[in-house]
């Protein structure tokens, strides 16, 4: 009898992400095509900002990370520290 | 006075747990004067490295968003040269609109009730309902804003 191997899901990374209105990190598992808009939208209503504004992530290094792009085109790995952002402009 | 120095001193406290962290993960010196319902930041120009200093009035928070100004040293906000000038921001535009204006929602004197430049935001009470540009209600927010906004900016305003 043929077997077929259990289906995993999409790939994913675990991220620890520091929100300015928390003093503690939350860790979060996304799947890695998720874009980056998407994740950090997700985090931030788990950290309970309100609907509207325009959240990233900014990493490490201090680079804002691109809204559009999936999470490993915007070379997120698992286990990095990420903070939310707001990438909205001046009026 | 619109609100109780009390209750803003409440709203301020519970808040700063969470601005402390933030600064202490960014680098940047903050003091929070609850009884003064004051906070004032000093960062480094990240284009010259030169000291600025930031600082948020609170009183009447939250019904009204805090006045932030970047100042001189001798607690001059006036001086061109206290505020960072503007850059191009991911695409899109600064808060630091000019000398003595920073234009976002989380600024009081971004609102035409208070001399600045938006009539269109309902008053500065419709701070936590503008949802234009970048968007911050608490004081770690705002000041990540500000920061996000200064990484962009050439240098200073003279």
């Amino acid at each position: 009898m043929a077997t077929t191997k259990p289906d995993k899901g999409p790939p994913t990374l675990t991220v620890t992400v520091f929100a300015p209105r928390n003093a503690e990190s939350r860790e979060f598992t996304f799947p890695q095509t998720m874009r980056v808009g998407e994740a950090a939208r997700a985090a931030g209503d788990a950290f309970g900002y309100a609907v509207g504004g325009n959240p990233t992530f900014e990493n490490a290094d201090n680079e804002v990370l691109d809204r559009d792009k999936p999470l490993v085109a915007a070379k997120v790995r698992d286990g990095d520290k990420l903070e939310l952002v707001d990438a909205g402009g001046g009026v | 006075m619109l609100v109780p120095r009390a209750v803003s001193r409440a709203a301020l406290t519970a808040e700063m747990r969470a601005a402390r962290a933030w600064a202490a993960r960014k680098g940047w010196k903050i003091s929070i004067s609850v009884r003064e319902l004051r906070v004032t930041a000093r960062m480094a120009h990240p284009a010259d490295g030169g000291d600025l200093i930031l600082r948020g009035d609170f009183a009447d928070y939250r019904l009204l968003p805090p006045a932030w100004m970047f100042l001189t040293t001798g607690g001059n906000a006036r001086v061109p040269a206290a505020w960072p000038s503007p850059g191009p921001v991911l695409g899109g535009s600064s808060i630091f609109h000019s000398v003595g204006v920073l234009c976002a929602q989380f600024n009081r004197l971004a609102y035409h009730d208070f001399a600045g430049p938006h009539p269109a935001w309902g008053g500065a009470s419709n701070w936590l309902n503008v949802n234009e540009g970048v968007r911050a209600d608490t004081v770690a927010d705002m000041l990540m804003a500000i920061r996000l906004h200064l990484q962009f900016s050439p240098g200073r305003m003279g």
